[in-house]
């Protein structure tokens, strides 16, 4: 699985070529070479994992829990060592270095502010190991806090108990930011808040990233945040990066049907591959239908999962936009407003859910009902059957 | 919030138009009481068995009846002398009337006694004109002088003159290693009596001895507990809890085997050659048995409240200091050391406390120079009711030590901040 995280990086902003690596400006912030990890000597947490973080990315690691994301970030933080490989931080290998040595900043998942200080005081607390003064450490403080939209002065005195939670995570982020950090990591900062503050924060976060220029590395299992605030994302899943891509590659291009099933919604049709020709493989549907994809991860005569977007399914198509249409029955019709959500019975599977925009004059299906749908070849990627 | 500041506040009714103030007092009034007949029995056992006996016991350190209960008209004969001369007749007369009725009701012992312990002698002189008295007639002053010369003795006269108050602070100064002068002025009590003070100054800073080394011990073993996977704190908390499951004497016993002469720790040192046969330790029946002893059991004192605390501390704090630059000393010292305050001052007013009242084990292990004031309580206890009364006031001293040391820790560390456990 290896070979999958050397592919080309995607909609990386910057890539760095191997002849220009020796280069200062050109040097990966963050850089794992084979690293392996594991907490009992039995199994492996993490499965020889390389990567390449660069100068100002903002890089998410997206999996479900116990698939070695955390154990990943911890690496880089220090509070874990590495079993086997080295990480290299800014070209300096950091295996030996303690944590506080490695000048990272970090914001935890339950913000791990420390209850006895003050706001201003948890923010200087960076300042003040570092034995900077106390009237520029003031500043520092001041301006971290403004970054935040707490510097009104109403927030330095008080606690953190005494803060809401949307308000712990500002403090939290601030404080990982004060003493201006090149990378800063972010372990499920937000999983604590509630939706719509999360949201919020996503933006805010996103937008810190823009205007400071550091190189975030940000763990989370919420494909949406992954989505909205990455430049890259490397899917975790049993300790191997399934794939390593920009959001919308990710999205439009799954390599395999784990990043398929797991980021969006995702409609899975199994299959078998009779040829493949230029590309395009025909598959023979578990019903006997035919149809066309495009062979990603599969080989001829291989057992194959097809993959197809819920929003890139047309019923009753025209021609002109879908390369062939299958026969299904409705099976529920759900109305949420800007859109409708059909789950009908496509080729033996019954969770084939269809969106359509709600749009003038749609035509409202009924239960039971026999309807056409189809899709565009390149909407359909045949990958592996797990 | 600012525009209703400065409108004066009008009462909040309720539906029924009662302020709502008083609508809600008297809808939780049931709960209220149910909760009190819920700790009454409590109250009450605690009211007969430990509040009473407190009382009386300070009562008794300062009640003074003897004088004036048992020689009451020479008390108040005695109201209109100065002092500066043998007393009038009136005095001697009304001194036979008390003692014909001390006779009859067998109180004048009493009296005598209480006159004795500051005048050696004087109980058989009271008691031998006391048997005489009622053939006398006036005037007394010849008769009481004829019989014995020593009733123109003007110490005793004036010692008899003080006691007659029914509150006296003299077992307080007692207590102190002080006394009063035959002129009724205090001063310290000659070196060769003084024990109480020094016993005092002995049990605060043994006790406080034994509690820093309670936290030097309790501290590692606490993180540690913390730190690790439930299985293996509850162990290591089994064993530190080992002593409270072993009987006093049993526990005792064993120090004795180890810590003695010819104990096991002195054998081991004698056999590996680092002390010599003249050279073994003397660790037991004196103060180095007495801390080791009291610092064994009063350990999960400490342990207890600093485990609780430190479990309630996530890791992610230190690894958060650590992450924002600071060394592991740094971060433990300024962010999990703060943290762990409320467990410790638990700890160091449990340890402290529990170890300045300790009786049993300097009473077994403490020979002469480990033996704290409890043991001067409980043996005072055993004696007189002069002695007895030393011993309340002993006691009265201790118990406002102890209430003043939890004074100053609320002041220093706020008691509702404190976690025991």
């Amino acid at each position: 699985m290896s070979d999958v995280i050397d592919a080309e990086p995607g909609g990386a902003p910057r890539t760095a070529s191997d002849g220009e690596r020796s280069n200062h400006f050109n040097r990966p912030m963050v850089h794992f070479d084979k690293v392996q990890k594991s907490y009992d000597g039995e199994t492996l947490v993490v499965k020889n994992f390389n990567l390449e973080i660069q100068k100002g990315e903002f890089l998410t690691m997206l999996g479900p829990s116990g698939s070695g994301k955390t154990t990943c970030l911890m690496m880089v933080a220090g509070f874990e060592p590495a079993t086997h490989g080295e990480i290299y931080l800014d070209g300096q290998p950091i295996n030996s270095v303690p944590p506080h040595k490695r000048g990272i900043g970090m914001v935890f998942q339950n913000y791990a502010l420390f209850p006895h200080m003050t706001i201003a005081e948890n923010l200087a607390f960076p300042l003040d190991v570092r034995g900077i003064g106390k009237a520029e450490a003031e500043k520092k403080v001041q301006r971290a806090l403004d970054m935040v939209q707490m510097g009104d002065g109403s927030f330095h005195g008080r606690r953190p108990a005494q803060l809401s939670g949307g308000q712990q995570q500002r403090v939290a982020l601030a404080r990982a930011l004060v003493f201006e950090p090149k990378l800063v990591l972010m372990d499920e900062p937000l999983g604590a808040l509630d939706k719509q503050l999360r949201e919020h924060m996503q933006l805010e976060i996103k937008h810190i990233h823009e205007s400071l220029g550091v190189t975030v590395i940000y763990v989370t299992h919420d494909q949406g945040e992954a989505l909205t605030m990455s430049d890259r994302i490397a899917v975790f899943n049993d300790g191997v990066v399934q794939q390593l891509a920009a959001p919308e590659v990710l999205y439009e291009k799954p390599e395999n049907s784990f990043v398929a099933q797991f980021i969006g919604e995702n409609n899975t049709l199994l299959g078998k591959v009779k040829a493949i020709n230029e590309g395009i493989a025909r598959v023979e549907l578990t019903e006997g239908e035919t149809v066309e994809a495009l062979a990603v991860n599969t080989g001829p005569g291989e057992r194959t999962r097809l993959s197809i977007r819920p929003e890139r399914v047309e019923i009753d198509p025209d021609e002109s936009v879908s390369d062939h249409t299958v026969t299904a029955r409705v099976e529920e019709v759900i109305y949420l407003g800007d859109h409708i959500r059909t789950r009908m019975t496509v080729a033996g599977n019954s969770d084939f859910v269809v969106k359509t925009r709600n749009r003038l004059g749609a035509r409202r299906l009924e239960p039971g009902e026999s309807v056409r749908v189809g899709w565009a070849t390149e909407d359909c990627r045949a990958l592996d059957h797990e | 919030m600012a525009s209703t500041e400065g409108v004066i506040k009008e009462p909040i009714l309720a539906a029924d138009g009662t302020p709502l103030k008083q609508a809600l007092r008297r809808s939780q009034a049931r709960e209220r009481r149910a909760a009190f007949f819920l700790v009454a029995p409590l109250l009450l056992f605690i009211l007969i068995v430990f509040a009473v006996p407190i009382a009386s016991m300070i009562w008794r350190s300062v009640y003074n009846p003897e004088v004036r209960n048992f020689l009451p008209q020479t008390a108040s004969a005695l109201q209109q002398w100065d002092g500066e001369d043998v007393p009038p007749e009136p005095v001697f007369q009304a001194m036979a009337a008390d003692m014909i009725v001390g006779v009859e009701n067998r109180t004048i012992g009493r009296a005598a006694a209480r006159i004795n312990r500051e005048i050696p002698g004087a109980r058989s002189r009271m008691m031998r004109t006391a048997r005489a008295v009622d053939e006398w007639s006036a005037p007394y002053s010849e008769k009481f002088l004829e019989a014995d010369e020593r009733w123109a003795d003007l110490e005793f006269w004036r010692l008899l003159k003080r006691e007659t108050r029914l509150i006296t602070p003299a077992y307080y100064l007692l207590a102190l290693d002080y006394e009063y002068t035959a002129e009724g002025e205090i001063r310290p009590r000659p070196e060769v009596y003084q024990i109480y003070k020094s016993l005092f100054w002995r049990t605060a800073w043994m006790s406080m001895l034994i509690t820093g080394i309670c936290i030097l011990l309790a501290y590692p073993i606490s993180y540690l507990m913390a730190t690790q996977p439930t299985r293996i704190a509850n162990l290591l908390l089994i064993l530190v809890l080992l002593p409270f499951w072993t009987s006093l004497l049993v526990r005792t016993s064993a120090w004795i085997v180890l810590l003695q002469q010819q104990g096991v720790v002195n054998e081991l040192l004698v056999a590996l050659d680092i002390i010599d046969e003249r050279g073994r330790l003397r660790m037991i029946y004196n103060r180095t048995g007495t801390i080791i002893a009291m610092t064994h059991i009063l350990l999960p004192f400490m342990v207890l409240p600093l485990y609780s605390v430190m479990k309630t501390i996530p890791p992610s704090y230190l690894r958060a200091a650590k992450s924002l630059g600071a060394h592991p000393f740094r971060a433990w010292w300024r962010v999990y050391f703060p943290l762990t305050i409320p467990g410790l001052a638990a700890g160091c007013i449990l340890v402290f406390i529990l170890a300045i009242g300790y009786y049993i084990t300097p009473a077994l292990v403490g020979g002469d120079s480990g033996i704290f004031i409890s043991n001067l309580i409980a043996q005072n206890m055993q004696g007189s009711s002069a002695q007895l009364k030393l011993a309340a006031a002993l006691a009265t001293i201790l118990l406002a030590a102890v209430l003043i040391i939890y004074w100053v820790f609320n002041k220093l560390v706020g008691v509702d901040k404190l976690k025991f456990g």
